[in-house]
């Protein structure tokens, strides 16, 4: 147990650094000169050499790529470029709770969608039950985000008024007030990514409705429920945990699409609208933190399996 | 005629034999080869200019002159449909063959030379630890924004899908007789990885091709829709979207058709991929036919 957590956690280092490197890359070597980018086609020489030279985009590359490292260790990430040069870290911290609670949101309301329609589709294969199921889940992993989110605000929020149209409540606002605010979206982003759940779980039962075990349960005289519920969806609750796992991390890349649509303060929105600014330190760390929580969240995946699954032992 | 050439001969046939027998898969592949011809001869199909503009027709609705309305310029919006869909399944196209081309190179390159597995693996890990349409928004904010830098991005984004997809099969591949005989009869490593590896891994590098197609035709539609894609003056169904979005009260047609095709041509790419799947993967081929 102790030496496979350790070599995991070596893992979790190197895949780390590598996530810093392809972000220095991508915000420093890629673009030629950063600064230039940043300030735009009418900026002068000295401002562009001010802002090199406060970026440390002056010294080599060697020398950058050695200092981003290091104060990335410090948790240094930088300062914004327009938002009053205050600490990127800072910024993404702010607004963080959004996005958080969005994705915690959209990943309940894709279990309690996704889990449910793919035991139903399993147990009655080749039904007309698993043929919808089937059809209506690869239909929603069809729909882009965006589109399907402007048409639950239409007809939702606009035409029946149950929800706010967008935003995340007046600054202060109470917390059920911000939550209501996000039901709409979240409802939209766990719909959206509930297909590959539902697809994944009704995979995984078929797969596991023709061991063994199951004939010997159903010959002992067991319904199809208690046969479904307490022998193969049991069994099934290992791999249905790692697409529960990919479905959180593909959501934080659906935030940054929803927060747009609904125009909500998160960390997707910050993205957007650090890109069509080019404030690449923003952009670099929101990056590096996105990364980061992706590799995290594998790990605690890895390692829920322990406490689901007697059997799997590190 | 060669083995392979009759093994692959009979491999097509059986595709196309599953083809034809699921009618959903004939259908879908129907409707992408419509969406593909309507693209491509867009200027012939459509009677209407996609700029040109007439303040008197602005927004209205579907009709027998203007099949799917019109925009808030007044331009046909069928026209710009189609003509949104030979940029977006271009774009997918060409983001399928860049990163099925390097993917392919550096899944190979892993799964072939112990000694950079290693290196390749944490690479490929770390490039899918970024979302998709964060990364490739990032990347052509860098590249700046155009045609050419959206297929880069895309392509770069979706490069680790088909290198770790390459990257089993030839760890699959290398451990084969057939092989380790190339390699005491003396045939060159590049002549092993082209000749006998690659075509030995095609099947499911075809399949991930076509579901790439599909996520690439998402994320262009999303870039576009983020006003991070082509150019605005160029149609994308994204794009149309996005412009229609403050008129979904008055014009809702301005959303539903575009959206419409993205999703139809997302979904048939979904199907023909599940059913190329099932083909030609050995253990799922009995139960397709």
């Amino acid at each position: 147990m102790k030496s496979y957590l350790g070599k995991r956690f070596v893992g979790m280092v190197a895949v780390m650094f590598m996530v810093a490197t392809v972000t220095f890359v991508v915000i420093r070597v890629i673009p030629g000169d950063p600064a230039a980018l940043m300030l735009g086609p009418e900026a002068t020489a000295v401002d562009i050499e001010a802002l090199r030279s406060r970026l440390g985009l002056d010294l080599s590359l060697a020398t950058q790529y050695l200092t981003f490292l290091s104060d990335l260790l410090r948790g240094d990430l930088g300062n914004s470029i327009f938002l009053g040069g205050r600490p990127v870290l800072r910024i993404l911290a702010d607004r963080a709770e959004p996005t958080v609670c969005l994705t915690l949101i959209a990943i309940v309301v894709a279990m309690a969608v996704g889990i449910p329609s793919g035991i139903i589709s399993a147990s009655r294969r080749g039904s007309l039950a698993d043929q919808a199921t089937v059809s209506v889940a690869m239909g929603l992993a069809s729909a882009p985000s965006f589109w399907l989110g402007l048409a639950f605000m239409q007809f939702f929020s606009v035409r029946l008024g149950w929800f706010p149209t967008s935003g995340y409540g007046d600054p202060g606002a109470e917390f059920l007030e911000r939550m209501r605010h996000l039901a709409l979206p979240g409802l939209v982003l766990g719909l959206v990514n509930s297909a590959l759940i539902t697809r994944f779980t009704r995979t995984t039962l078929l797969d596991i409705l023709s061991d063994d075990y199951i004939r010997t349960a159903r010959a002992k005289g067991l319904g199809e429920w208690p046969v479904i519920m307490r022998h193969a969806f049991r069994n099934a609750l290992v791999p249905i945990l790692t697409v529960v796992g990919l479905t959180l991390a593909l959501l934080l890349g659906g935030a940054v699409v929803t927060e747009t649509v609904f125009n909500i303060p998160g960390v997707g929105n910050l993205v957007v609208s650090s890109v069509l600014r080019r404030d690449y330190p923003v952009i670099g760390g929101s990056l590096l933190v996105i990364a980061g929580v992706y590799v995290l969240v594998n790990l605690a995946v890895d390692l829920a399996y322990l406490l689901i699954d007697p059997r799997v032992k590190y | 005629m060669s083995g392979t050439e009759e093994g692959a001969r009979g491999g097509w046939r059986a595709v196309l034999a599953v083809v034809w027998r699921r009618k959903v898969v004939t259908a879908s592949l129907a409707i992408l080869l419509l969406m593909a011809f309507l693209a491509v001869f867009a200027d012939w199909v459509s009677p209407h200019s996609p700029t040109a503009i007439r303040a008197a027709r602005r927004l209205r609705p579907p009709s027998t002159v203007n099949w799917f309305g019109t925009d808030e310029y007044g331009r046909d919006l069928f026209t710009r449909v189609i003509l949104g869909g030979r940029t977006s399944l271009l774009i997918g196209a060409l983001t399928v063959l860049f990163s099925c081309f390097f993917g392919t190179i550096l899944g190979m390159i892993g799964g072939y030379f112990r000694r950079v597995d290693m290196l390749v693996n944490r690479v490929i890990d770390a490039m899918m630890a970024f979302p998709d349409i964060l990364l490739a928004i990032t990347l052509i904010s860098v590249l700046r924004p155009s045609a050419s830098s959206v297929v880069v991005a895309l392509g770069i984004v979706y490069t680790p899908r088909v290198a770790r997809v390459a990257r089993a099969s030839t760890l699959v591949v290398r451990e084969l007789a057939f092989i380790d005989a190339a390699r005491v009869l003396g045939v060159p490593t590049w002549r092993i990885l082209l000749s006998h590896v690659l075509p030995n891994i095609s099947s499911p590098l075809i399949v991930q091709g076509t579901f790439i197609y599909a996520y690439a035709i998402l994320a262009e539609a999303g870039l576009s829709y983020l006003g991070a894609g082509v150019s605005p003056e160029i149609p994308t169904w994204g794009g149309i979207i996005n412009a229609g979005q403050q008129y979904i009260g008055r014009a809702p047609w301005l959303m539903w058709f575009p959206g419409l095709f993205i999703a139809v041509s997302v979904f048939s790419l979904q199907l023909a991929g599940d059913a190329l799947r099932d083909v030609m993967d050995p253990r799922l081929r009995r139960e397709a036919s």
